[in-house]
């Protein structure tokens, strides 16, 4: 799913399970299960993927689940399977028929214009 | 990479005549603000650019907002246009917005476009919100 450049990628594959503190300058394309809290330029949740905890990024793109605290700096996505729930920040929001989204909806005010 | 999705849903005029008469019942006298469709065929009822209404509105078939309301709504199917602002408790099967909704929303079907504004309490079985709307508060799903 990442560009061809890996570098400042991170890519978790199906099954794998990671804990911890994440900070990822460029693209974290998620199709395993991580708790924590990770920080990328943008997130790619695949379709298996779970992220638990905070996750802050410029862009989000959910096909799987974020449960607890997203905050998408410009984009987020949320596919037709895509859930998401918790507190949600966000600047520019698309969901997808069939997305699920619960919690609590916070527009930011540094709003960046739509490209 | 991320096509931009233009489902626009012009559903609401399929189920309106099945359920018609079972929805509008005795209500007529109850409340002085009240707008009810009533008959085998429901036609939509417009609230005009401009029209500003108060007060409570029932309808077993459609209402297409374009001025302001500000009550209570109990409708089948809610589409608020660009200019439109609603404000109280609604509750509908599916709503499509395309302006402004504010307060107590359960619905449905929930469609929200790219220029809509919602701020309040949402409780939905089905979402869509197209790239630029706007929406605050709390969410649940049935």
């Amino acid at each position: 799913m990442a560009d061809n450049n890996q570098n400042g990628c991170l890519t978790v594959g199906e099954g794998v399970k990671l804990t911890g503190n994440f900070v990822v300058p460029d693209i974290a394309s998620i199709s395993g299960t991580i708790e924590g809290e990770i920080t990328a330029r943008e997130i790619l949740v695949g379709s298996t993927g779970i992220l638990k905890g905070k996750v802050t990024a410029d862009v989000v793109d959910v096909r799987g689940e974020i449960h607890d605290n997203l905050t998408a700096n410009k984009s987020l996505f949320i596919r037709s399977t895509g859930k998401v729930i918790g507190t949600v920040q966000y600047t520019e929001i698309e969901i997808e028929k069939g997305g699920d989204l619960q919690g609590n909806l916070l527009k930011s005010a540094n709003g960046h214009s739509a490209s | 990479m991320f096509n931009k999705k233009n489902d626009n849903e012009n559903s609401e005029f399929s189920s309106e005549e099945l359920e018609s008469n079972e929805v509008v019942e005795s209500n007529e006298n109850s409340e002085s603000n009240t707008i009810q469709n009533s008959g085998a065929s429901l036609k939509p009822s417009i609230i005009s650019e401009g029209f500003e209404f108060t007060g409570d509105m029932k309808s077993g078939g459609s209402i297409t907002v374009d001025g302001t309301f500000k009550g209570n709504l109990s409708v089948q199917t809610l589409l608020i246009g660009s200019g439109g602002y609603v404000d109280g408790t609604v509750t509908a099967d599916s709503i499509n917005i395309k302006g402004v909704l504010s307060g107590v929303v359960s619905c449905r079907d929930l469609v929200i476009g790219g220029r809509a504004t919602v701020d309040g309490s949402l409780t939905y079985s089905s979402i869509t919100i197209q790239r630029g709307g706007t929406i605050k508060g709390d969410l649940k799903r049935k």
